[in-house]
C-alpha cells in the first residue's frame, strides 16, 4: 500500500531535531536566555505599557495564564521599579472637627513609622504631665478659689433668702425634688390644723411673704445656671492655660522635626486644641461604682480605654526600609483586598470603629507602584472590578463599606479622606477573557489601553531551537537541575512540537516545558544519570501519559471486549470508522467511532440523529448540513434529491461537536446511496467542503495514535491506517512506535485533498470525473451514486404523477 | 470582745441620697470589707417636709428649672418613697459588689433623732456632712451636728467616698487615746496612699523628736510614709493653719482630742469641709 500516492512516508510523520544544529555537549554550555521566547511582540507592548505614564495605559497580558509570561514579566517589572523613586508613607489621623472623616497625611518614605512613634512618645508624656500639672498646689488653689466664689454666691443667696424666711417665721426646706416654704412657730412647721386656727389676716400675711420670698427663690435659681456656666468658663480657661503651659513645649519639640510637612503642623495644631478642651480626659478618676445610680456623669472607664486612641497615627502604608516603587500582586482580589476597609471592635455586642481601624487595600500598598492581577480573579469577586475601575477613574481610593457603596446600610460610619492613586495596573488573563471585557466593558478600553498579546507558539526554526536549548540551560540552572545532554535538548524540541500540535512551532509554554524538564531531571536522578539523557525525557513523557490514560486504556478495553463494536478489518456498506478526540484536564487521546448511514426514498433530507436527540453541537450540525450541499451539487444536479439518510454515531452516548467527522459521515452517506463497502481497516478524519474539498481538522497526531493502538493490539495487518486531511501534514508529530509501523508497512497514513481520494482509498474503486456527456464513468463510484439517486428521483416521480392521476378520477 | 475580732460589727449608714450619703456609703462599704462588719442603711422619711406638704400654702420650686408646682402630703410621700428607693439601691449595689452582708429599713420621723435611735445598736455611724442641708457648703448639716453633740461613739462623717487616695490627717500627744487615733488612721491610709501627717503638740525638741520616734515605733512595718506636723494646741488658730497647710481629705482624731470641749471640734469641723473619722474608744481596728 505504500506505493499509493496518498501514502506518507514514515519520515514525515515526524520532524526530528536536527541534532548538528545544536552545537554544545549539554546545556550547562549555553548562556542565559535573558529574554522571553517568541514574545517579541508581547515584550514591546509591556516596555510600552510600564513607560508610558498616562491614565488608562494600564496593562493587559493575554495568553494562558500558564504560558509562563508572567514569572518573567514580573521579573521586568520589578527591574524597573527598583529603579523608581519610592513612594511617599500614608497614615490616617483623627479629625478632631468630624471623627467621621479621618484625614490622610503624606509623608516622604519611611517618615511615617517615625511620626507614630514620635507621637505615641508624646501622648505617653502628655499622659503623666497633665495629671502633673493639674495636682499642682497651685492649681489646685486656683480651682478651689473659682469653685468656692460660685459656691458661696449660691449659698449666700439662699442663706439670705433663709435669714429673710425665718425673719417672717417662714423656714425654706429643701425637698426631694427642690425647695419648699413653710410657716413656722416655735421652730415647728405649721400643720394645717393650726394654719385653720389663724387669723385670716395672718394667713394672708403668710400667704403674701412666701409668695414674695418664692419670687426671690425662683430668681435666684434662675441665677444658679448662669453661675456655674460662669464656674466652668473661668475653670476651663484655668485648664487651658494649665494645659497649654504643660504640653505646649512638649509639642513643641515633637513639632520641630516636621517643619517641613505643613499638614503634619496642622495636625499637631488640631490636636493640641483637643488636648485643651478635653484636659479633663488626661485627669480622669477611677470608675465610681454609683457614678451611674446617682445620676453623675459616666466616668470614663470605658470611654478613658478607648480615648487616647484618638490621637494615634495609623501608619497606613509604610515603605520605611523599601526601595523603589512597590510591586505588589493580590493574589485574593476581593473589593475589600483591593480597596482596603474599616474594620469594627465588638466592645459589649456593640460594634464601633475609628480612624485607627482602616486598613489598606492592594491598591493603596501599590500606589505610586505596580499592582498586578489575575482578570478573572478580579471579575469574579463582586464589586472587585468595580472598585477597581472607580479608583482608576477617578485617580483617587475612596475607601467604602460595599454597605455603603450599595446604600444597604445607612448607620454612621467613617468616610476615610480619599487618597490620590498612581498606580500602574497590570491584569493577566485569557485572551477570550480580554476580547469579552473589551467588547462588553464600555469603561474597559479607556482603562486598559495596552495590551499585551503573547504568542503560546514560535516558529521552529535553526536559531529558535538554539533559544530553546538555552531556556533549557536557564531553567535547570534556576531550579537546581541536572544538565541536559544535547540529544535531551533534541527530544524536549520534538515533544514542544509535539504539544504545540504542528512540527513546525515550538510550544512557548514555558510552565509546560518546564514541569517536563523537571520530571526528566527527576526520572534521571532516579538512575543515576549525570546529565539529563533522552530516555530521561522520554520515561518523563510516558509517565505523564501513564498517569493520565486510565479512561483510554478502559475505552480501548471495551473496543478489544466487543463492548464497543469497532471493525478494523473487512468491509461494510454504509458504515466507516470515524476519529474523535477527548480532552480530560491536560490529557487528550484519540478513538475510533463507528458512522454508520442509511438511505431510502425521500424528499432530500439527511437526518443527523446526534443533532435530533441535541447531542451534536453546531459546528457538527453544519458539517452535516454541508455534505448535503455537497450531494446536491455534485450528483443529479437538474433533479430534486430524492433521499432521506439517517447518519449517526453508533455507540456514542456524550456530545458530539466539530466538523472533523463530516468526511467520514460522508464516505459513509456515498458507501449507502452507492451500495458499495467501506474498507474497515481504516479510519477517517478531516472535514469537508460543499465542494468535495478535505480541510484540516484538529488532534491529528491523537486521532491517528487512537487508532493505530486499537489495531496493534488486535494485530498490525498492514492494510490499517488512518486517512487525514493533506493540510494537516505539518502537524504530525506521531509516536516512534506509529512511524516505525509506518517505516516497516504495517500501518498506513493516508494524505487526501478531495472526497474522490478518500472514496477510492476506501472502496478500492475509482471516483470518475464527469466525461463530456455529463455522465460519470461506468463503474466508478460516482457513477454508482448518481445512478442510485436517479433511481429515487425517478421513483419519487412516478410516485407523485400516480397520486395525481388519483385525485384526478 | 473577743480577742482577734473586730470591734465594728454593725455600721449605720444613713442615707439620704444626697451625693454626701452616697460617698459615706462607699467609705462604710470599705470599712465593710476591712473589718468584715454588716451595713446598715437607713432612711429616714423626715416628718418635717410630710407635714408641711399637708399645708394649703406649701408650693414647690422645682429643681433645676426654678418652676413652681402644688404641693401635697401624698405627693411628697411618693417623692420620699422614690428616694429610699434610690437609696437601698445604691447600697445594694455597692455592698453586693464588695460582698458586705447588708440590711435596709426606711423609718419616718425626725431625721437626726431616727438616725441617733438606730445608732444604739450599731458600732459606726457613717453618714454625709450635710446631706441635702442648705447651710453652707462647710457646715455640717443637723444630723451630724447631732451625731457628734450626742457623742456617738464611732462617727464616720464624709464628704468624698472610699480611702484610696485620700491625705490622711491625725493628732499624736503621746496619750494612750492618740496612739489609738494613729493605729487607726494608719489603717485607712493603708488601704490607699499610704501616706499619714501627724500632728504633734509644740513641745521641746527633744521631746517633739521622742513622740515622732514613737509614731514611727508605733507603724514600724506597716510600710506608711509619715509626715510631722508640730502645733500650738493650745492655740486654735495653730489647728487651722495646720489643716490649711496640710490640706487634708479625712481627719482621724480620738474623742474630742486635741480640744477640751467638743464645740471646739465642731466648730473645727464647719470651718473646713473634710472628711472626718471620730473614734469614742479609740478603738476600730482590732490593735497589733
Amino acid at each position: 500500500m505504500t506505493a499509493n500516492k496518498n501514502a506518507l512516508s514514515a519520515d514525515i510523520l515526524y520532524k526530528r531535531c536536527d541534532e548538528t544544529q545544536l552545537p554544545f555537549k549539554s546545556t550547562d554550555e549555553l548562556e542565559d536566555l535573558g529574554e522571553i521566547l517568541g514574545q517579541s511582540r508581547a515584550m514591546e507592548a509591556v516596555q510600552f505599557g510600564l513607560g508610558i505614564q498616562r491614565h488608562g495605559f494600564n496593562l493587559f497580558l493575554l495568553g494562558s495564564t500558564g504560558t509562563g509570561e508572567y514569572p518573567a514579566v514580573r521579573r521586568l517589572i520589578e527591574e524597573k521599579a527598583t529603579k523608581e523613586p519610592t513612594p511617599p508613607d500614608w497614615c490616617y489621623v483623627n479629625n478632631f472637627e468630624r471623627f467621621e472623616k479621618p484625614r490622610a497625611l503624606q509623608l516622604p518614605s519611611g517618615r511615617g513609622t517615625a511620626l507614630r512613634d514620635d507621637v505615641e512618645r508624646l501622648v505617653e508624656e502628655l499622659r503623666s504631665a497633665m495629671p502633673a500639672a493639674f495636682e499642682s498646689e497651685n492649681y489646685r488653689a486656683r480651682r478651689h478659689v473659682i469653685e468656692e466664689e460660685i459656691k458661696e454666691r449660691r449659698e449666700k443667696a439662699l442663706e439670705n433668702i433663709g435669714k429673710e424666711a425665718v425673719a417672717k417665721n417662714i423656714e425654706l426646706l429643701r425637698t426631694p425634688t427642690g425647695f419648699v416654704l413653710a410657716p413656722v412657730r416655735n421652730k415647728e412647721v405649721l400643720g394645717p390644723d393650726e394654719m385653720a386656727q389663724l387669723p385670716d389676716e395672718e394667713l394672708k400675711k403668710i400667704g403674701a411673704d412666701i409668695a414674695e420670698l418664692h419670687k426671690k427663690l425662683e430668681a435666684v435659681m434662675r441665677q444658679v445656671p448662669d453661675w456655674e456656666h460662669e464656674g466652668r468658663e473661668r475653670i476651663r480657661q484655668l485648664n487651658e492655660e494649665v494645659t497649654v503651659f504643660a504640653v505646649g513645649h512638649l509639642i513643641e519639640e515633637v513639632r520641630k522635626k516636621y517643619e517641613d510637612l505643613p499638614e503634619v503642623l496642622k495636625f499637631f495644631s488640631n490636636m493640641q486644641q483637643d488636648i485643651i478642651e478635653n484636659a479633663d480626659e488626661f485627669l480622669t478618676p477611677p470608675e465610681h461604682p454609683l457614678a451611674a445610680l446617682i445620676g453623675a456623669p459616666q466616668p470614663h472607664f470605658a470611654k478613658g480605654f478607648m480615648f487616647f486612641r484618638r490621637y494615634q497615627v495609623n501608619l497606613f502604608v509604610d515603605h520605611n526600609g523599601n526601595q523603589g516603587a512597590p510591586v505588589v500582586y493580590l493574589d485574593h482580589p476581593t473589593y475589600q483586598n483591593l480597596v482596603g476597609q474599616v474594620e469594627y471592635l465588638s466592645h459589649l455586642g456593640a460594634l464601633s470603629t475609628d480612624f485607627n481601624l482602616i486598613r489598606p487595600g492592594a491598591l493603596h500598598k501599590s500606589n505610586g507602584g505596580y499592582l498586578i492581577l489575575d482578570a478573572l480573579k478580579v471579575i469574579a469577586q463582586p464589586y472587585a472590578w468595580e472598585g477597581l475601575k472607580r479608583a482608576l477613574r477617578s485617580g483617587e481610593i475612596r475607601i467604602e463599606s460595599l454597605g455603603q457603596m450599595l446604600s444597604l446600610v445607612s448607620t454612621v460610619s467613617l468616610e476615610p479622606q480619599s487618597i490620590p492613586l498612581r498606580v500602574k495596573v497590570i491584569l493577566i488573563g485569557e485572551r477570550m477573557l480580554y476580547y469579552l471585557l473589551s467588547t462588553l466593558d464600555p469603561e474597559f478600553n479607556d482603562l486598559f489601553k495596552v495590551g499585551a498579546d503573547f504568542e503560546e507558539r514560535m516558529d521552529r526554526t535553526e536559531d529558535n531551537n538554539l533559544l530553546y536549548a538555552r531556556l533549557i540551560g536557564t531553567i535547570a540552572r534556576q531550579e537546581g537541575l541536572l544538565p541536559f545532554e544535547t540529544s535531551a535538548v533534541a527530544r524536549v524540541i520534538e515533544h514542544s512540537s509535539r504539544l504545540a500540535g504542528d512540527s513546525e512551532k515550538l510550544l512557548t509554554h514555558q510552565k509546560v516545558v518546564a514541569d517536563l524538564l523537571r520530571e526528566s531531571d527527576y526520572c534521571a536522578r532516579a538512575v543515576s544519570h549525570h546529565a539529563v539523557a533522552p530516555e530521561d525525557v522520554q520515561r518523563a513523557i510516558d509517565g505523564q501519559i501513564r498517569r493520565s490514560d486510565r479512561i483510554r486504556n478502559r475505552l480501548q478495553e471495551a473496543i478489544l471486549q466487543g463492548t464497543v463494536l469497532i471493525d478494523t478489518n473487512g468491509v461494510r456498506i454504509g458504515q466507516v470508522n470515524g476519529l474523535s478526540v477527548v480532552e480530560i484536564g491536560q490529557f487528550a487521546f484519540g478513538h475510533p467511532s463507528r458512522i454508520t448511514a442509511r438511505v431510502r426514498l425521500g424528499k432530500g433530507e439527511v437526518l443527523d440523529i446526534e443533532r435530533e436527540v441535541e447531542l451534536g453541537g453546531p459546528i457538527h450540525s453544519k458539517g452535516v448540513l454541508t455534505l448535503v450541499g455537497f450531494l446536491n451539487s455534485r450528483y443529479v444536479p437538474e433533479q430534486p434529491l430524492s433521499l432521506s439518510a439517517s447518519l449517526v454515531f453508533e455507540q456514542s452516548y456524550g456530545a458530539v461537536e466539530g466538523d472533523s467527522a463530516s468526511c467520514a459521515e460522508l464516505f459513509a452517506l456515498l458507501s449507502a446511496i452507492s451500495r458499495v463497502p467501506l474498507r474497515q481497516s481504516l479510519a477517517v478524519t478531516g472535514s469537508v467542503n460543499q465542494h468535495g474539498q478535505v480541510q484540516a481538522i484538529g488532534g491529528v497526531n491523537e486521532k491517528i495514535e487512537g487508532f493505530f493502538d486499537l489495531c496493534n493490539v488486535r494485530g498490525l495487518s498492514g492494510e490499517q491506517g488512518v486517512i487525514i486531511p493533506r493540510a494537516n501534514i505539518r502537524n504530525l508529530m506521531l509516536k516512534q512506535r506509529v512511524v516505525d509501523a509506518v517505516r516497516a508497512g504495517k500501518f498506513n497514513v493516508y494524505a487526501i485533498d478531495t472526497i474522490d481520494e478518500g472514496i477510492e482509498l476506501l472502496t478500492g474503486m475509482p471516483a470518475g470525473d464527469r466525461g463530456p456527456s455529463g455522465e460519470f464513468p461506468d463503474g466508478s463510484l460516482n457513477q454508482k451514486v448518481e445512478a442510485r439517486l436517479m433511481e429515487f428521483t425517478q421513483k419519487r416521480l412516478a410516485a407523485g404523477a400516480q397520486l395525481k392521476t388519483e385525485s384526478q378520477v | 470582745m473577743q480577742a482577734g475580732k473586730p470591734p465594728i460589727r454593725r455600721i449605720l449608714v444613713a442615707m439620704d441620697a444626697s451625693p454626701q450619703s452616697l460617698a459615706a456609703l462607699l467609705a462604710a462599704v470599705e470599712l465593710g470589707v476591712k473589718l468584715e462588719a454588716q451595713l446598715l442603711g437607713l432612711f429616714v422619711e423626715d416628718i418635717e417636709l410630710l407635714r408641711l406638704a399637708s399645708s394649703p400654702y406649701a408650693r414647690e420650686l422645682l429643681l433645676p428649672a426654678a418652676r413652681e408646682a402644688p404641693l401635697d402630703r401624698a405627693g411628697m410621700e411618693r417623692k420620699l418613697k422614690a428616694q429610699a428607693e434610690l437609696a437601698r439601691k445604691a447600697l445594694a449595689m455597692a455592698a453586693d459588689r464588695a460582698k458586705v452582708k447588708w440590711a435596709f429599713r426606711v423609718a419616718r420621723g425626725s431625721v437626726p433623732s431616727e438616725v441617733l435611735a438606730a445608732a444604739a445598736g450599731c458600732d459606726l455611724v457613717a453618714l454625709g456632712r450635710r446631706g441635702w442641708s442648705l447651710a453652707k457648703k462647710s457646715c455640717m448639716g443637723s444630723t451630724a451636728l447631732a451625731a457628734i453633740s450626742e457623742a456617738v461613739p464611732t462617727l464616720l462623717l464624709s464628704t468624698r467616698g472610699m480611702f484610696t487616695d485620700q491625705r490622711i490627717l491625725t493628732w499624736y500627744d503621746g496619750t494612750q487615746t492618740s496612739k489609738k487615733g494613729v493605729l487607726a488612721a494608719a489603717e485607712l491610709a493603708r488601704i490607699g496612699s499610704r501616706n499619714l501627717t501627724v500632728l504633734l503638740p509644740l513641745c521641746e525638741e527633744e521631746s517633739g523628736s521622742y513622740l515622732q520616734e514613737q509614731v514611727a515605733h508605733l507603724l514600724k512595718g506597716k510600710e506608711i510614709r509619715l509626715t510631722f506636723v508640730r502645733i500650738d494646741d493650745s492655740h486654735k488658730g495653730d489647728l487651722s493653719k495646720a489643716l490649711q497647710f496640710a490640706h487634708p481629705t479625712i481627719i482621724v482624731l480620738t474623742g474630742k482630742e486635741p480640744f477640751s470641749k467638743r464645740e471646739d471640734l465642731i466648730a473645727l469641723l464647719d470651718a473646713f469641709d473634710v472628711s472626718a473619722l471620730l473614734l469614742g474608744d479609740g478603738r476600730i481596728f482590732e490593735l497589733e
